[in-house]
């Protein structure tokens, strides 16, 4: 297992033979990659500006590592950011996570990714034709809110809380009895 | 007497146009603040609510450990050589 933040990335190749050299029972190699896209938020992108509070950042890139791998018990994780300024269609991220089966893999990248993005000391500012902009309030593109396996309808990202209280409220007047509800928020960009 | 050195990171650093301060004879963190926020004046808003408060997307690591309390601050005592970072919530990825 190793993560790091620095102005390069391994070569993937290095990356999938580290993760398949970790044990005789890697089944499945699950990697993504961040790369930096021209068009954002109706902005034309010429590159990003990537700042990290490293020594912060490389610590809760190991607690994200640790946790995936105790929770999915994956075999192996490899997390990695770059800082610094890149230009469109360069890399910024890698995860890659060795597991015995496909499965617990593709679930554990989907929650490394978002737990990457939400929760590091990592900022990006993006330089444009129209201007720099620090990408400050990052909302998922998709967000999907289940109650009982219900999805609650949410019409505007900011209004995520008053969609919960309405499902909320909705499932307690048609099952009262109930005094358990779970509860499932999932994110996704 | 605590000499400490605190530090701003990203759109933080870039709305008060500083980076980096040091600071004599504190004695909490909850004085720290204080005392940034009437050093900073009118640009403390980045940093500070109207009444004091942080703003929520605002976080705070005393030599590299996050402190997650607000409440904890008056009794979070400061020593001399701290670094104290002041910085926002991540967008990375």
């Amino acid at each position: 297992m190793h993560v790091r933040v620095g102005n390069e990335l391994s070569e993937i190749g290095k990356i999938l033979e580290e993760l398949k050299k970790s044990s005789e029972n890697v089944g499945a190699i699950t990697i993504f990659v961040g790369v930096v896209r021209r068009e954002s938020r109706g902005r034309n992108v010429n590159k990003l500006i990537y700042e990290a509070h490293k020594d912060l950042a490389e610590k809760f890139l190991g607690e994200i590592a640790s946790y995936v791998k105790n929770k999915y018990g994956l075999i192996d994780v490899i997390l990695e950011h770059k800082i610094g300024e890149l230009s469109v269609g360069e890399e910024t991220m890698i995860v890659g996570i060795a597991s015995k089966h496909r499965a617990e893999g593709i679930s554990a990248l989907e929650e490394t990714i978002e737990r990457i993005k939400m929760g590091v000391p990592i900022w990006k500012k993006e330089v444009a034709e129209e201007g720099e902009f620090w990408i400050k309030d990052e909302y998922p593109s998709r967000l999907q809110i289940l109650i009982d396996g219900k999805e609650a309808r949410i019409e505007n990202k900011e209004k995520i809380f008053s969609s919960l209280i309405n499902l909320l409220g909705e499932t307690l007047r048609t099952s009262p009895e109930k005094i358990r509800i779970r509860i499932s928020i999932t994110t996704y960009d | 007497m605590a000499r400490v050195v605190v530090r701003f990171f990203a759109w933080l650093r870039e709305e008060i146009g500083v980076s980096e301060i040091v600071l004599d004879g504190l004695g909490s963190l909850a004085d720290l603040l204080s005392d940034i926020r009437k050093s900073l004046g009118s640009r403390s808003g980045a940093i500070f609510e109207d009444d004091g408060s942080l703003r929520n997307n605002v976080v705070i690591a005393i030599n590299n450990r996050i402190v997650s309390s607000e409440r904890s601050f008056e009794r979070i005592s400061l020593r001399d050589g701290d670094i104290i970072d002041i910085m926002p919530l991540g967008s990375g990825g």
